[in-house]
């Protein structure tokens, strides 16, 4: 219905503006706005990111969870679709995570890697949805990649409290002198600065998952018409004037 | 499996160096303090370059893949209807 | 047929032809101790201790040869085309799974109960476990570890590369079972009073618990081809 596609493709520029507009304000508030940390200066500000990017990786695994499941319900290749989008984002979101932690910790505390309980989580969440994308290069066909990929997408969410708890008892033993956490609680402006980075990762999260999305129905429609366009007969060679057809 | 640093065994030495990445007070010489923050201002640009570049990267990505598959499809649908 | 006739159906096959043949366990077993040799010589255990590190050292031992396991289970079962006969016969596939899940735990202990003993020779440990608490520990973290890994082999055996596939997936899944597993074999290994790993143990339990019941719900779907 044309009413429809309007509303939906009004719906994602209202996406595209708002996140553009969101994400220099994230950038001000981040860098300018909101005050230096006392004890770690300048370079904590990569908080501002490193946490959103974590949490839009959170948000990645989870819908992924929730909509290889359906697919699992339903049959419905759409939420295939959803889910696949939804990791490769995650995957994404949690290689930023990944690289802005040790881009912090080293000037802090000195090491790259520092063994911090929600670092080393993040890092096996990262291996396990990689693995889902590679699962999804070998499968055979379509409908098996993306059955196998939605039971990789469920244990995986299901994996992860439970990876969370056993890295932190694990790390327990260790004193906590290392904390990664700061800021967010103590200082009502680092908060709401905090507030509006997450909600301008959030935007930028939602509007690729539109953009991934579209790619893969995309996809789907290029080997549907792909598979057509072979079935069909060759087109007529031209013959020579009087002669055979 | 995964390797652990022995953080006990080196704290003092990473509390010796946090001491130093802070301006503590007046007591610290200008010059470290200052020191300090242009050492983190460069792994600051440094994370915030890192982070742009990939989403970047992403972005273009998604948009040539997406352009050239809409050609293709306009490509296969005249095809199929001339 | 009862489902848990089919299930001990499914594992007895498995075991039956390993007694006949027996030349998966001895590759198991001899994979298992190749591992041991080669940290032998890794590390200088005149200077360390076996006992920090021999819990991890076994582990590694063990999950490496258990994915030997878990990939044979599977292409076995492809060599004989009996996949295809599994999913059209009226049994329940999650049957299938348990069974080969039982049959991958009793090639895993069998390589667990080998190399024990055998590692406390070659690395000259004083060897004061209780037996039953050990073989706990063992079985529990086992199950843990072949019931994410039979999901997951039943998958990735269908691929060209299934050999790197296996362990790209299981190893970051099964991280909780390791880190439980190393904590509780060293602890029990060491005869440490129960309470020291009770939470591990716990830990290891749930994580059995899950994983057998969200794979008893997916295995149909990772099964078909």
């Amino acid at each position: 219905m044309p009413e429809r596609t309007a509303i939906l493709t009004a719906l994602e520029r209202l996406l595209f503006l708002l996140t553009a507009a969101l994400i220099p304000i994230g950038l001000y508030v981040a860098f300018l706005a909101v005050p230096t940390e006392e004890k770690m200066g300048v370079v904590q500000r990569i908080f501002y990111f490193h946490v959103p990017a974590a949490l839009a990786a959170f948000l990645g695994v989870a819908l992924c969870a929730v909509f290889s499941a359906l697919y699992l319900w339903k049959g419905d290749r759409a939420f295939d679709l959803v889910a696949h989008a939804s990791a490769e984002l995650g995957v994404l979101f949690c290689t930023i995570v990944l690289i802005t932690g040790p881009i912090w910790a080293r000037p802090v505390w000195g090491v790259w890697w520092t063994g911090e309980v929600r670092l080393t989580s993040t890092m096996i969440l990262w291996l396990i949805y990689v693995g889902y994308l590679i699962l999804r290069q070998n499968a055979e066909n379509r409908d098996q990649a993306a059955r196998w990929a939605a039971v990789v997408g469920i244990v995986g969410a299901l994996d992860m409290p439970i990876i969370y708890k056993s890295v932190e008892w694990w790390r327990g033993l260790h004193p906590k002198v290392l904390k990664m956490s700061g800021g967010g609680g103590l200082d009502p402006q680092m908060e709401r600065g905090l507030m509006i980075c997450t909600a301008s990762f959030v935007l930028l999260f939602t509007y690729l998952l539109v953009q991934r999305c579209r790619l893969g129905r995309l996809r789907d429609e290029v080997d549907l018409l792909e598979h057509l366009t072979a079935r069909l007969p060759d087109p007529p060679r031209r013959a020579a004037p009087g002669g055979i057809a | 499996m995964i390797p652990a640093i022995d953080l006990a065994a080196i704290a003092p030495a990473l509390g010796a160096l946090a001491d130093q990445a802070v301006p503590v007070g007046g007591a610290a010489s200008s010059a470290a303090s200052a020191d300090a923050t242009a050492r983190g201002l460069r792994f600051l640009a440094g994370a915030y370059t890192i982070v742009w570049v990939i989403l970047a990267v992403y972005m273009m990505s998604l948009s040539i893949r997406l352009r050239r598959l809409a050609r293709q499809v306009r490509r296969l649908k005249e095809r199929l209807g001339g | 047929m009862s489902y848990f006739r089919v299930v001990a159906l499914i594992a007895g096959k498995d075991l039956t032809t390993e007694l006949r043949s027996r030349d998966q366990a001895v590759t198991l077993i001899f994979f298992a101790l190749l591992v041991l040799v080669i940290f032998n010589f890794a590390f200088d255990f005149t200077v360390i201790d076996f006992r920090t590190l021999g819990a991890g050292i076994l582990w590694v031992a063990f999950t490496f040869s258990g994915v030997l396991a878990l990939n044979r289970s599977f292409q076995i079962e492809r060599e004989q085309d009996r996949i295809e006969g599994v999913m059209l016969a009226p049994i329940d596939p999650s049957a299938f799974y348990l069974g080969k899940v039982i049959a991958t735990v009793a090639f895993m202990s069998v390589v667990e109960a080998i190399l024990v003993p055998v590692s406390v020779v070659m690395f000259n440990v004083p060897f004061s476990a209780r037996i039953g608490w050990t073989i706990l520990v063992l079985i529990l973290n086992t199950i843990g570890f072949a019931a994410v890994g039979t999901l997951f082999a039943a998958m990735t055996s269908q691929t060209r590369r299934s050999e790197m596939l296996l362990p790209l997936l299981l190893f970051p899944a099964a991280v909780p079972i390791a880190i439980a597993a190393v904590r509780t074999t060293s602890h029990v290994l060491a005869d440490r009073p129960f309470e020291r790993y009770s939470s591990w143990l716990a830990l290891t339990a749930a994580y059995d618990l899950i994983f057998l019941a969200a794979a008893v719900l997916l295995f149909d779907y990772a099964l078909q081809d």
